[in-house]
């Protein structure tokens, strides 16, 4: 049998394996409260969203999730459900940020719009699965609203560096995906 | 940034800001502490009674103190004893438990209901 990947295949694997490299470099990072760290792997998927579409941008950001966890070694722990349950949450987020610019295009959102929703979401997913499956202890909510504003902090700063790097990146070719 | 992402922005800190208003209320007085095993409630106690409570977990008997208000854990058969090291508790969520033993406390207030909606 025989693959030929299209153009778009070899985009996908392209993006994703730049936010596997900054997922994995991240990770190797200590971080100071348990769930917090900055994301910087979603520049990416927030650069594929802006500049090709929200289907590769799910690529993206699944295979990023999938195969950083098999490097790091946390695929299938505990950490790894967290991470999947913050990333579908953040992707039904950018789904439903996508549609908004569809039919708002006045209040159109850019990267730190996007990325700021997203990482909210993220947390939020995340937060709702430890609460309810992991600790369903109620002092567990009592964490929740410094963990958002860390998402909202970091989320922002991604944002920025997806709009600065965005900025910097020559347009897309027409024709191509 | 467009006027949409500062929309979004501002939308969300308030979100966040909202947060903060309702899940950090002022600590309610505790009146009750509420003892689990095993993630199952196992006895519920008033805070105003001293008194000292044994209960039987996995690996044996925890003691819990009730003194003036406060709970602690006393004495568990534990090994590292973090339960005990957290000593007295006495604000309305406040909790301790002794994992190895599966023996859990919180403090409640008056009433058990978690809210009311009108």
């Amino acid at each position: 049998m025989r693959i030929t990947p299209s153009p778009e295949d070899r985009l996908v694997a392209g993006y994703a394996a730049l936010a596997i490299v900054i997922h994995v470099l991240e990770a190797g990072f200590p971080s100071p409260i348990p769930g917090v760290k900055p994301g910087l792997a979603n520049v990416v998927t927030l650069i594929v969203l802006l500049r090709h579409s929200l289907r590769l941008a799910i690529w993206v950001a699944l295979l990023r999730v999938l195969v950083g966890s098999l490097l790091v070694g946390s695929f299938m722990a505990p950490g790894f459900w967290l991470s999947t349950a913050g990333a579908a949450a953040s992707l039904l987020l950018l789904t439903l940020g996508s549609l908004w610019n569809r039919t708002v295009p006045v209040l159109r959102l850019g990267a730190p719009g996007l990325s700021v929703l997203a990482a909210l979401a993220h947390m939020g997913g995340q937060f709702a699965l430890a609460y309810t499956v992991f600790v369903p202890h109620p002092g567990l909510l009592r964490l929740l609203p410094p963990l958002m504003t860390a998402a909202l902090a970091f989320g922002l700063a991604t944002g920025f560096a997806a709009a600065a790097i965005l900025r910097q990146l020559p347009p897309v070719a027409a024709g191509r995906p | 940034m467009s006027r949409g992402d500062v929309l979004a922005i501002v939308l969300a800190a308030a979100c966040v800001g909202l947060l903060y208003a309702h899940l950090w209320q002022p600590a309610v007085t505790a009146t009750h502490v509420e003892l689990r095993v095993g993630g199952k409630p196992a006895g519920r106690y008033a805070l105003a009674d001293s008194r000292d409570v044994a209960v039987e977990g996995r690996l044996g008997t925890s003691v819990l103190r009730i003194e003036d208000g406060r709970v602690r854990f006393l004495r568990s058969p534990c090994r590292n004893q973090v339960c005990v090291h957290s000593g007295w508790l006495h604000r309305g969520g406040d909790a301790a438990a002794c994992l190895p033993n599966r023996v859990s406390v919180g403090l409640v207030g008056g009433d058990a209901l978690d809210g009311v909606a009108h």
